[in-house]
């Protein structure tokens, strides 16, 4: 059975279906969402169950497409995209689950999510550069629709800086894809893998067009700017699917393209990507020191995250030990993943605080832990998670990134600074909002709801669970990045 | 490390001459969760002293045995601390590490200075230079995009004025075809039609019925052209 084809295509027929519906109320329209959000996970832990290959990729589903420049409808997965796959359904239901709320045009917000779900499956499982493309491409639609129908009081300018930016940033890409294709004839992405077509001045010239395009999306200072309006603006579970799913399209193209693609090049330029790398890390963690708006800081401090996983794969890139380079890649895929549970998570709960207050300035709340006990004790523990808490799912991948950093490139350990920054402003955070004499105006603010509980807690556990036995995770990462030739 | 364990010993032994005999404060609210918390601490403190020895095992690293003096040693040594600790005013056990001790042994500045300031410092003008990147780049696409406009609108009013031009231009070639037409190809073709119309006239007249006159006048032509024609030689 093509489960792969399942998982990417059941979204867009729950959408088709929605939309073929003559009533299309929210009951119904939350229903097919989480219904279909439900299945897509379920169909996902089934591709999961069937496993990977040491080497290369595995469950591959190839159909012929447009045979004259030899692109084909072709998916696979490895111990790169799994993961990610399955954090991309996981989160998706999650999100649909939180977003039942939504009242404003419901039937629109969900085909829409299920339409985001369907590209951003595809673009993790896509073995084929102009399948890649399109589903990278049509992300962007969606989460700009999400954005300026359904965000905040800025949205509309957001939205647009979002989509020109991102959209700008990827047609680097394309004349990548292009150029990739002149030197080898085919759009196989493993055939690009297996033996690089471009060398010399071309690779490097591909490289740069690929590393434009990853650092837009991932992103890496200094073009970040685009992410703090966007999340800002956008709805929770807009800032949930782009913090947790969209932003690691940048990370995976950047080991699976820049990387897999342009090995010697990626070498060559190594140090100057492991510089770009401490510098957002060090970046992103002093300018959400300085936020004052809490779902403001959470943005930033994604950037410091992402800087973390350049530094592991340019580390990875620039390092001789073969098993010095897993580390540094396990420890840069396990750093996506996390990022994905433990920032979603930090996300929702903003959300859920500014659904409450409607207020995401931290001057304005305070001792709010024994009025929402669950909400603050939830943020808390993200809040603990993000800064890199041994326990919690950020440890095992930043212990493993900067381990390999010290052996490959010590002067870039610098970036270790970053956690004492990231610290200090959850822990300021923390005090500022859930800590000291609550204000009267909250008292009678709610709890979590069951709906809410739901959405949050399994992004808790998986936290914990990744931060305590990340074996069950790094089994599948380790054996793949074990195989990478590069 | 017996030093350690003596002045570990003294401020445990304040602390809890502090709890046993301080005057009591408004004590904060509970929270539940903080007091499984430190249910949890206090039974494994409790509880692991006396595991150690099989969790050394479990583990399998298990340690030198440190031996009776050891252990007397340091339990009196531990227990010393804490007497000191609750019957001695700290002033008077530090004497002029006191002072110093009270203010954290801060070093120029302590950790207020040398650590949370810059680093706030820092943070102020990563913000700033932020708002600044932010502005540039809107900035930059601001006026990237208003330069392609009006390249784009100076491109389209050229575009405009060249269309205008060349339509202009077919508009008077227009005009001279029709003055051409009209004066020029409709007046040499009425020209035709009123020369063949004044022929026709002129050739109906040969039908008026006078045809003795017009035979008598060709006659006469005639022998005209043959008297000149006879007279010729004569002359040559």
């Amino acid at each position: 059975m093509p489960l792969l084809s399942i998982a990417v295509f059941l979204p867009l027929l729950g959408a088709l279906v929605l939309m073929a519906l003559p009533r299309q109320d929210a009951r119904i329209a939350h229903g097919i969402s989480i219904a279909t959000a439900g299945l897509t996970f379920l169909v996902t832990l089934a591709i999961w169950a069937r496993g990977t290959l040491p080497g290369g990729f595995a469950q591959v589903e190839e159909i012929s497409w447009i045979p004259a420049i030899g692109a084909a409808y072709r998916l696979g997965i490895d111990g790169l995209s799994l993961p990610l796959i399955l954090l991309t359904s996981l989160l998706f239901l999650l999100s649909s689950i939180f977003a039942a709320r939504v009242k404003e045009r419901p039937a629109v917000f969900v085909v829409l999510m299920l339409m985001l779900e369907t590209a951003s499956i595809g673009t993790f499982a896509a073995l084929d550069g102009l399948l890649f493309y399109i589903f990278f491409e049509v992300s962007l639609v969606g989460m700009y629709f999400m954005i300026v129908g359904w965000g905040y009081e800025d949205r509309q300018r957001a939205g647009l800086m979002f989509f020109l930016y991102t959209l700008l940033g990827s047609l680097p890409l394309l004349l990548a894809i292009i150029g990739l294709y002149l030197a080898s004839g085919t759009f196989d992405m493993r055939a690009w893998i297996d033996a690089p077509p471009l060398t010399g001045l071309a690779a490097m010239l591909a490289l740069i067009a690929m590393l434009f395009t990853f650092a837009v999306k991932t992103p890496v200072f200094p073009v970040h700017t685009w992410l703090p309006t966007a999340h800002v603006q956008a709805p929770t579970v807009g800032s949930v699917i782009l913090a947790g799913v969209m932003l690691k399209f940048g990370t995976y193209g950047l080991v699976r393209f820049a990387l897999q693609m342009t090995p010697e090049a990626f070498t060559q330029a190594g140090q100057v990507i492991l510089a770009f790398g401490v510098f957002s890390a060090l970046y992103g963690a002093f300018a959400a020191l300085a936020q004052s708006d809490l779902k403001k800081m959470v943005a930033y401090t994604s950037v410091n995250h992402m800087g973390y996983v350049v530094m592991g794969v340019a580390v990875a890139a620039l390092a001789t030990d073969p098993g010095i380079r897993t580390v540094a890649l396990n420890g840069a895929t396990l750093q996506m993943i996390s990022h994905g549970l433990v920032t979603g998570a930090l996300f929702f709960l903003v959300g859920m605080l500014q659904d409450r207050a409607h207020s995401r300035e931290m001057a304005e709340f305070g001792g709010l832990l024994g009025l929402v006990p669950w909400l603050g004790w939830a943020f808390v523990l993200s809040a603990f998670a993000s800064l890199g808490l041994p326990g919690l799912a950020h440890f095992p991948a930043e212990f493993q990134v900067f381990l390999a950093t010290l052996n490959a490139a010590p002067w870039a350990i610098v970036a270790i600074l970053a956690i004492v920054v990231t610290a200090g402003l959850y822990l300021r955070a923390i005090a500022a909002v859930f800590l000291g004499a609550p204000k009267a105006k909250w008292a009678a603010m709610p709890d979590l709801d069951r709906g809410e509980k739901l959405a949050i807690v399994p992004l808790l556990i998986l936290t914990i669970l990744v931060g305590v036995a990340p074996s069950w995770l790094l089994g599948m990462i380790d054996a793949t990045m074990k195989a990478l030739q590069f | 490390m017996l030093a350690g364990t003596v002045l570990t010993g003294a401020y445990l032994g304040r602390a809890l001459n502090v709890l046993w005999t301080g005057t009591a404060g408004a004590a904060p609210g509970r929270i539940p969760m903080m007091t499984a918390g430190m249910a949890v601490l206090v039974a494994l403190a409790a509880v692991l002293g006396p595991a150690f020895g099989p969790l050394e095992r479990l583990l399998g690293a298990e340690m030198a045995e440190a031996g009776l003096i050891v252990a007397v040693l340091g339990l009196a040594t531990g227990l010393s601390g804490l007497a000191l600790g609750w019957s001695v005013a700290p002033a008077r056990m530090l004497g002029p590490l006191f002072a110093p001790a009270s203010g954290g042994f801060a070093l120029a500045g302590g950790m207020d200075a040398l650590v949370l300031r810059p680093a706030l410092a820092i943070a102020a003008t990563c913000e700033a230079f932020e708002q600044r990147l932010f502005g540039a780049q809107i900035g930059l696409v601001r006026a990237v995009g208003q330069r392609t406009a009006s390249v784009a609108e100076a491109a389209e009013k050229g575009l405009y004025a060249a269309t205008d031009a060349v339509g202009r231009m077919n508009l008077r070639l227009g005009d001279g075809v029709e003055k051409t037409d009209a004066e020029g190809i409709d007046r040499l073709i009425d020209g035709l039609v009123d020369g063949t119309i004044a022929t026709g006239r002129r050739a109906r007249r040969l039908q008026s019925g006078l045809i003795h006159r017009e035979l008598a006048l060709t006659v006469l032509g005639i022998a005209l052209i043959a008297a000149l024609l006879i007279a010729a030689p004569l002359y040559s």
